[in-house]
């Protein structure tokens, strides 16, 4: 039985336009038209309790569209969602005491309160038990490391110290279901490195499910098995991340340092090749040419000092494939 | 932890982040100021050109003081809902969606100021001052009654701000409307309703009674004769009326946010 | 200069964004106009039914002329109220951006200014007529009149922006405390009302007690309403206007002056405690 359903789930906004300059002010004043959006044109999935799914597209393709109506703030238009065997924006009340949001952007803490105070207050607010509270709080506060920031105002925390206090709260509640959005979004390394390894281990050792929107691909490549991609309200991936590699990466590149001059301009079982200074690069398919050969027939051509086999980076397959599906 | 005690929490957190700016002592002045300054223009006029027939510069604060106080303490208590309409496009309200809780206490809670208790303070000396200065001494009955009049005007500002959140779920742009109904509604006391343009009277009796839990009560407690002493009592249920006229339109408005988000 | 241009940029795009957001607009019109009528009828009950219905006359003022300086009032206050504020200025203050602002070339002060001044412009020029129109179709007696003379309209108008200036210059002062980011809002909030009421939008000043009018006319504010509106109503002859004129253009030196310095002295103050 999946943890989370979604079955064919649509959404449609009206945007007014506004048109530009003073003269098209004056005339909006009149008259106005609206433009209907499909935020949500027909998605459909499922997850199992304890997966860890990374949910990306461009901006603007639906993806908070989906998280809201997962967590009950959006009633969609058409289609089903059940949640833990209950309709989010129907008994949301029961709903949302089980999941946990995280907005990468914006805070759930009292901004001018020391941070333990606004822990009591969603204890509160969530009637958590003040045993089973403290001993999840203690638990908290020792993986994240938040003991010395207790009691400081949450103005005055940085955005990664911060972050980590967000984490806390949205899981004050012991939640079965987390939804993360953008929650690395403007981390320095080290903040980036830790929330990562805290999110794998929340998910491994406590089986939280995760939902995790982003940008960053790294986030993606370290945290998730499952990746589902998103444009234009529709799903257009759903599977293994290697899976989505081998689709739309399956471009190797051959980096190569000169001993010499070299002046050909093509290459046996390359695609495509590119000198510069005293650097050459052959892009090749090693689904169609084994590298072996392609690697020798370079040899063979130019006096070589060094030479890598890379794969184009996640972020580069991802514009790729934006731009494919012409998102 | 139930409702009303989450909202003490609430408050409490408020008070708490209020303290951290320093300047809190003198927001509580500045209020006071506005608060004592606001019926000087009427003030000087009585100073003036004396008294209007029955209605002396004493009689006319009471009904002015009553009123203030009410809308003080709604401030005070609901400022919430008063913010409310300038926190929605900041997905304020998504956040509460999230929580297990009742939205309608989660707004109530998002803010307090206790410099908004100037207003309430102020108020009630208005209040205290123009009842002794009539030599009106209130017994049990008059302060139960005067009681009621708060609370009810309590509850009518409460549902001006609620209503008007309700509306900023579909538009904050004619907002400004609002401060007809809160700050602008109490300027109406300064003059003896019976002076006052038809229109005008009925609709801060009828629409928006805010006559109903200030004028009312006012002339009931002091015997002015004016008005049935029956009508004094009315305060509470108009108020009850009013507030769950509001509530209903809330309903409506977090219903159209739930299909259209923010 | 580049103030200047600033200013024409932010003046602009005021009427753009308050054209394209028409119900804003008209709802705030709608708010002044009420406020006026209520005021209005405030008024007129006192001089109808007071005990001493002639003490407003006796002061130099008709209920007529107190009428219309009410809705004047009204049609002003976008353009001359002590209390609405710049928010974006209030924000740089708080953010405290304003220490980013000392690296741009130009005099903070002059350019706070000049923003204010445009700021004001905007929905006033958009205000200005209808309810100037609303007002003067209202019926007796609760309608505006007609300037007393044409000389009257004329030095009344040219009155009304040197109340702008001295608005202008009055509100730098109000930033200036407000740069005072520990304490400031409070005594800035004291400030601006303080400046509305001796500039008589509470009331007109020539209705206030007889021992204090002296004060009232020689105090800074005078110039923002009060001053221009005499001319206005009539209760000033024209002829008057180069004395109103001097008492305005005399504040406003003083007030340019020591806003300049406080300024100066609240930015090194920031300065200092890192803002």
């Amino acid at each position: 039985m999946s943890q989370i359903i979604l079955d064919s789930v649509g959404k449609t906004f009206k945007v007014a336009e506004r048109p530009p300059g003073l003269f098209g002010a004056m005339r909006g004043a009149f008259v106005r038209k609206h433009r209907e959006v499909k935020a949500l044109d027909d998605i459909s999935f499922r997850i199992n309790a304890g997966e860890l799914v990374g949910y990306i597209g461009p901006n603007g393709a639906g993806k908070s569209t989906t998280v809201k109506i997962m967590s009950g703030i959006l009633v969609p238009d058409r289609g089903q969602c059940e949640i833990m065997g209950r309709i989010p924006w129907r008994q949301r009340v029961a709903h949302v005491a089980q999941i946990g949001v995280v907005f990468g952007q914006r805070s759930q803490l009292w901004w001018d309160v020391p941070v333990i105070d606004s822990f009591e207050l969603l204890r509160d607010i969530y009637r958590v038990k003040e045993q089973a509270y403290s001993k999840r709080l203690a638990e908290l506060i020792d993986v994240l490391d938040i003991a010395s920031l207790l009691n400081t105002p949450v103005r005055q925390l940085s955005l990664g110290q911060r972050m980590r206090c967000e984490l806390a709260a949205a899981l004050i509640h012991n939640p079965g279901i987390l939804f993360l959005d953008e929650p690395t979004i403007g981390l320095d390394a080290v903040s980036k490195l830790a929330l990562r390894s805290f999110l794998k281990d929340m998910n491994t050792r406590h089986g939280v499910t995760m939902i995790l929107t982003t940008h960053d691909m790294a986030d993606i490549e370290t945290l998730c098995q499952r990746v589902m991609v998103i444009g234009r309200g529709r799903l257009l991936f759903d599977g293994h991340l290697d899976t989505l590699k081998r689709q739309y990466t399956p471009e190797r590149r051959i980096r190569a340092k000169l001993a010499g001059h070299c002046g050909i301009d093509s290459l046996p079982g390359a695609d495509s090749i590119e000198i510069k200074d005293n650097e050459v690069i052959v892009y090749f398919n090693p689904e169609r040419v084994p590298a072996q050969e392609v690697i020798a027939s370079l040899a063979a051509a130019c006096p070589l000092l060094d030479l890598v086999v890379e794969t184009p980076n996640v972020d580069e397959m991802i514009a790729r494939m934006y731009r494919e599906l012409s998102l | 932890m139930n409702d009303f005690m989450l909202y003490t929490r609430y408050l409490r957190i408020n008070f708490l982040a209020g303290l951290q700016y320093k300047g809190w002592p003198m927001q509580i002045l500045m209020v006071l100021f506005i608060v004592v300054t606001d019926p000087l223009g009427v003030v000087l006029l009585f100073s003036r050109f004396g008294s209007i027939g029955e209605w002396s510069v004493e009689r006319t604060m009471l009904v002015y003081g009553i009123a203030l106080t009410a809308f003080g303490l709604a401030e005070l208590f609901s400022r919430g809902y008063d913010a409310f309409p300038w926190q929605i496009r900041t997905g304020a309200f998504d956040r509460m969606l999230l929580r297990p809780r009742s939205t309608i206490v989660q707004v109530l809670g998002m803010r307090f100021h206790l410099h908004r208790l100037s207003r309430v303070a102020g108020g009630s000396c208005i209040i205290w001052w123009s009842l002794a200065r009539q030599g009106v001494s209130l017994g049990l009955l008059g302060l139960v009654q005067l009681l009621f009049a708060l609370v009810g005007g309590y509850l009518v500002y409460t549902g001006v701000f609620i209503a008007s959140s309700a509306v900023a779920f579909w538009t904050i742009e004619a907002l400004n409307w609002v401060y007809i109904f809160t700050n602008g509604s109490y300027q109406v006391t300064k003059c003896p309703p019976q002076l006052l343009p038809g229109w005008l009277r009925n609709s801060f009796t009828f629409f928006m009674p805010m006559f109903v839990f200030s004028y009312y009560p006012a002339a009931a407690i002091c015997g002015w004769g004016e008005v049935p002493v029956g009508l004094g009592w009315l305060a509470l249920p108009a108020g009850a009326a009013f507030i769950a006229v509001a509530f209903a339109l809330w309903r409506v408005g977090v219903r159209f946010y739930a299909s259209t988000g923010s | 200069m580049s103030s200047l241009r600033a200013s024409w940029g932010i003046l602009r795009m005021q009427l753009v964004s308050k054209v394209q957001y028409r119900a804003a607009a008209w709802a705030g019109m709608t708010t002044n106009a009420f406020w006026g009528f209520v005021h209005v009828i405030i008024i007129l009950t006192f001089y109808r039914f007071g005990q001493q219905s002639n003490a407003g006359t006796s002061a130099g003022m008709s209920m007529v002329q107190a009428v219309s300086y009410v809705w004047l009032v009204q049609v002003l206050i976008t353009l001359l109220s002590g209390t609405i504020l710049d928010n974006e200025i209030r924000e740089k203050i708080r953010s405290g951006d304003v220490g980013l602002e000392l690296c741009r070339p130009l005099d903070l002060y002059a350019h706070w200014f000049a923003r204010t001044a445009a700021t004001r412009l905007g929905p006033f020029l958009l205000n200005v007529v209808p309810i100037t129109a609303v007002a003067m179709l209202l019926p007796e007696p609760y309608r505006l009149q007609p300037p007393a003379s044409l000389a009257a309209l004329l030095s009344s108008m040219v009155a009304v922006m040197m109340g702008l200036l001295l608005c202008c210059a009055s509100v730098g002062m109000a930033y200036v405390l407000l740069m005072r980011v520990q304490w400031g809002e409070g005594p800035m909030s004291i400030f601006t009302v303080l400046i509305d009421i001796l500039s008589g939008a509470y009331l007109p000043l020539q209705l206030w007690p007889g021992w204090a009018q002296r004060f009232l006319m020689l105090q800074p504010f005078a110039g923002i309403y009060d001053l221009p509106l005499r001319l206005y109503v009539g209760t000033l002859a024209p002829s008057t206007v180069w004395q109103v004129l001097l008492i305005q253009a005399g504040w406003l030196v003083v007030l340019v002056a020591v806003g300049w310095l406080a300024m100066r002295r609240a930015l090194t103050h920031m300065v200092i405690q890192g803002g």
